[in-house]
């Protein structure tokens, strides 16, 4: 079982901590859930470079190889998940969903009524939403978007590593699978992001 | 003497094939609206998007090129999208605007990606 140190990092064998503090943007407050990203890089060292320069960035990245690095504190926040998530109660809870109020943001147009939605969800708490940036932990997979159709898949060494962190993770912050997303579950990006990834 | 002039045509050589890459939406000509696409029809319709041919071309225009990773880290991926070919320096390319204000165009083999922090008021207000 690894630790979690007083800075934040996870501390095992496994890990390989290589921390950008640029990604890193205030105080991560509690972690409710895990989403998970593809980087649309070919190598680790691609979304190194940009997480020197700062911006978006996740908690950890795993290499192709299924080597894992910590690229930020556990206990800040990376920009992640991004600006508008998506409405929990239109795809999993639907009896949650206040069906006036809704119905009124569904008449919206959509790059409109997506802006609304996210207005709407972040009044509720989590799990009553999906995570935001201040209660989430992002890993990245090194994985490209390919022929402009599809991110590749996981390799199998990724997948492996990513189901061992997975797991670290639950027992750190109390958490199971119903708190591990992908990517395009949470907000609006390419469906495929993340597709090939598998969890327990 | 002889060097200097190789390297001016060298170097001359290298700007030109720079400025090949670099595109100018305002020389798009015929930019014509051909087709709708959603992935998610009950989400994202036709009134989501719905550009004239005039107002493609003027997408284009307000946009500003960017990476994918701009996109990806900043705007949000519609299910849907308007299609159509435009003219540029005599090629036919092919391009999208998809609902949420990103668009590309695909000229032969080079795609350029773009993305419009002004373009509300092309898109039809519900």
């Amino acid at each position: 079982m690894s630790e979690i140190n007083k800075n934040g990092m996870l501390v095992d064998k496994t890990v390989t901590l290589k921390r950008y503090t640029h990604i890193e943007h205030g105080a991560l407050k509690s972690v409710h859930a895990i989403v998970v990203h593809q980087t649309d890089t070919t190598t680790a060292q691609q979304t190194f470079n940009s997480y020197t320069v700062g911006g978006n960035g996740a908690h950890f990245l795993i290499d192709k190889s299924g080597k894992i690095y910590q690229t930020a504190s556990l206990q800040k926040r990376c920009y992640h998940v991004g600006r508008l998530i998506k409405s929990k109660c239109l795809t999993i809870n639907k009896k949650n969903c206040n069906s006036k109020e809704m119905s009124k943001i569904m008449a919206l147009r959509w790059a409109k009524r997506i802006i609304a939605i996210d207005k709407n969800e972040r009044q509720k708490n989590y799990p009553d939403r999906y995570p935001v940036n201040s209660d989430s932990v992002g890993i990245e997979v090194v994985g490209k978007f390919i022929n402009d159709t599809k991110y590749e898949d996981l390799t199998a060494a990724q997948n492996v590593s990513l189901q061992w962190l997975i797991s670290e993770l639950y027992e750190h912050f109390n958490l199971n699978a119903a708190n591990v997303y992908r990517h395009p579950e949470v907000s609006y990006k390419m469906a495929s992001e993340g597709s090939t990834a598998v969890w327990k | 003497m002889e060097i200097k002039i190789l390297i001016l045509g060298v170097a001359s050589l290298f700007f030109s094939a720079c400025s090949a890459d670099t595109l100018n939406p305002s020389n798009f000509n015929d930019v014509y609206v051909k087709d709708f696409h959603s992935d998610k029809p009950k989400e994202c319709t036709t009134s989501d998007v719905n550009l004239s041919h005039k107002q493609a071309k003027e997408f284009f225009e307000r946009s500003k090129i960017v990476d994918r990773k701009k996109i990806h880290d900043n705007y949000a991926h519609a299910p849907c999208y308007i299609e159509g070919t435009l003219k540029y320096k005599g090629k036919l390319c092919d391009w999208k605007i998809r609902a949420g204000s990103t668009g590309s165009v695909k000229c032969g083999d080079k795609t350029w990606l773009f993305a419009c922090d002004d373009c509300d008021s092309l898109f039809t207000q519900k």
